[in-house]
């Protein structure tokens, strides 16, 4: 069984896929949702095989919901757009899958027969996340578990990221949040230009630094704004130093 | 006058050329004559005219940098030689002194005396001549000339053709944009399969407001009736799109219905409303349209719940298009504002009241 996803803000362009997706007898319509936040939460929740992605949505967009998943775990995305010539072109040189609108039924038909590919193939990156990470550019807001939901809450505000096994405790002034990602693939999503390594374990905000002050044996004290400080280990000095330009 | 530097450079190489080509020929009618007196040597009249050529070639040469004949009208050939041939007397006169005070010296050099015909009659020659190859410069000019600007004018208006198709295709872009399009293409798609009716009648609206908006000039003006009417075209694709996601309010003065606006001139700021108001939202959100006459203006307002105006925001392209659009037909006189009432935004446009069509 595919177990489907629909997303799209539109009533009727969702009526159209689940009457379309309804004919073949091997996908299940595992939900449908109207914004990114929702879709979000469906995929973190229900784990569908496959999500019908539009793009233009509002508050979060269907590339930029994308840019938010691991390439590793995504599920296979197909993008549902009107117009969108950028990110059309992006898609054609990564064979990422994409319907157009208005689409037949043979377009959605061919597609299906994708998934059902690449479904039996073993599970590989997403390129269609990396492609929507390099349309979507850095990110400047991260999806968050809060409650029994996602928040999207402002990257700048992050002031520190904290590896724990193969989750990532995601630090702002006031809150803490557990992410189920790896350290690496946060700071390619949130960029390089703003987080630095001090630690194989942990990142910082490269404005929250306040300090730097050297320690024994080529080992520094690192200082934030917020008053915490922390240990930069010498493996990593050379690189924030580039960075911070000291 | 980026474009016209080529046109500047190349008529200067263009007439050099001719003007070698004039002097060759002068040099053999004034060495002819002397082909029969053995006491003068041929380079002899042949550096006259070298002086000759040189001397004018650098008066004309001064007078071409200083663009003289680029600016005379080409367009008005008639006009063109008679401009230039007010200078004949000044040039002929001048070609006369240095050709005989030329000769003169020339064989005083060779150790002879130059003799010539009489006065009045070799005066009189000298300016015929001098007159002939004056005309035949003129003319090789003129054609010269002719050709360049004809050829940069051909290039000139392809270029402005170009630019003016591509300013009525923005222009359509802007009115309708493919987003819209392709998307109630999909809500039409999509309600063929529930209900055959409501996806016709969609249909229709699409048809109707696709032809509006490609029909008409910049500066037509329509009755607010008619502009209304486009106008809730629009609204009621909008609300089949997002259905229970945006209620309209149309707020319309009885009076205000016969006043002229430029047509579609109000999509722009109905397309915003959608966009930042209803797109960018999950709740239900309200867009009210106002029209009403106040003394001797129109004014108009739309409204639209769900968006706020960011600081720092700035002017897109609809907003700036409508504001270029009433400063072509009323100057300062017509005002385009935008501003923020608590979670909602609303733009307002006033313009002189006018009931007359053109």
């Amino acid at each position: 069984m595919i177990r489907a996803l629909i997303v799209d803000d539109e009533a009727p362009a969702r009526a159209k896929l689940r009457l379309w997706l309804a004919k073949h007898a091997d996908v299940e319509i595992a939900g449908e949702h109207a914004d990114g936040l929702a879709a979000a939460q469906a995929i973190a929740a229900a784990a569908p095989d496959v999500v019908f992605l539009d793009i233009q949505m509002p508050g979060i967009s269907g590339l930029e919901l994308a840019a938010q998943l691991e390439p590793q775990y995504a599920p296979l995305l197909v993008f549902v757009t009107a117009y969108d010539a950028h990110a059309l072109a992006a898609f054609d040189l990564n064979a990422v899958d994409y319907l157009l609108k208005p689409f037949e039924e043979e377009r959605l038909r061919r597609a299906l027969e994708r998934i059902r590919e690449r479904l039996r193939s073993p599970p590989r990156v997403s390129a269609a996340v990396e492609v929507a990470r390099s349309q979507v550019g850095v990110s400047d807001r991260l999806l968050v578990p809060m409650g029994n939901g996602l928040r999207l809450i402002d990257s700048l505000a992050i002031h520190l990221l904290e590896a724990d096994d193969n989750y990532v405790h995601v630090h702002t002034a006031d809150q803490q949040y557990l992410v189920r990602r790896t350290l690496r693939d946060l700071l390619l999503q949130l960029g390089e230009q703003r987080f630095v390594q001090i630690h194989k374990s942990v990142a910082v905000n490269i404005a929250e630094i306040e300090d730097i002050a050297p320690l024994f044996k080529g080992d520094y004290q690192l200082r934030l704004r917020s008053g915490k400080e922390l240990r930069l280990s010498r493996r990593y000095t050379d690189a924030l130093f580039a960075r911070t330009g000291r | 006058m980026e474009k016209y530097a080529s046109l500047a450079r190349s008529p200067l190489t263009v007439l050099a050329v001719l003007w070698a080509m004039l002097w060759i020929l002068v040099s053999i009618a004034e060495s002819a004559g002397y082909l029969h007196d053995p006491t003068i040597a041929l380079w002899q009249p042949l550096m006259l005219i070298f002086i000759l050529a040189c001397t004018i070639g650098v008066w004309v040469g001064l007078e071409l940098r200083s663009s003289r004949y680029l600016d005379l009208p080409l367009d008005r050939p008639r006009d063109w030689f008679r401009r230039q041939l007010r200078r004949l007397p000044l040039l002929a006169s001048g070609y006369i002194v240095i050709v005989i005070g030329g000769r003169s010296a020339i064989f005083a050099l060779a150790g002879a005396a130059y003799r010539h015909a009489p006065w009045p009659i070799l005066i009189p020659f000298e300016f015929i001549k001098a007159s002939l190859f004056y005309c035949l410069w003129l003319g090789l000019v003129f054609g010269a000339l002719s050709q360049i600007v004809a050829r940069e004018q051909a290039v000139a208006l392809g270029l402005m053709q170009k630019a003016l198709a591509e300013a009525q295709l923005a222009q359509l872009r802007a009115q309708l944009r493919p987003h819209f399009l392709f998307n109630t293409m999909n809500t039409v798609s999509a309600l063929m399969h529930s209900d055959v009716k409501r996806a016709d009648r969609l249909l229709a609206r699409l048809a109707d407001l696709l032809r509006a908006s490609l029909g008409g000039a910049e500066t037509d003006t329509v009755p607010l009736r008619e502009e209304l009417r486009l106008l809730r075209l629009y609204a009621d694709i909008m609300q089949e799109r997002f259905q229970g996601r945006v209620s309209t309010d149309w707020q319309i003065a009885d009076e205000a219905l016969a006043a002229r606006v430029p047509a579609m001139l109000l999509q722009p700021l109905l397309e915003n409303a959608f966009k930042y108001g209803v797109e960018q939202t999950t709740g239900c959100e309200r867009i009210c349209i106002l029209a009403q006459r106040q003394q001797n203006r129109l004014q108009l307002k739309i409204q639209n719940t769900g968006s706020m105006l960011r600081p720092g925001w700035c002017e897109g392209v609809g907003l700036a298009n409508c504001r270029e659009r009433l400063r072509v037909l009323h100057g300062d006189a017509a005002t385009v504002s935008i501003q923020s009432l608590g979670s909602a935004v609303e733009a307002t446009i006033s313009l002189p009241w006018d009931v007359t069509a053109p």
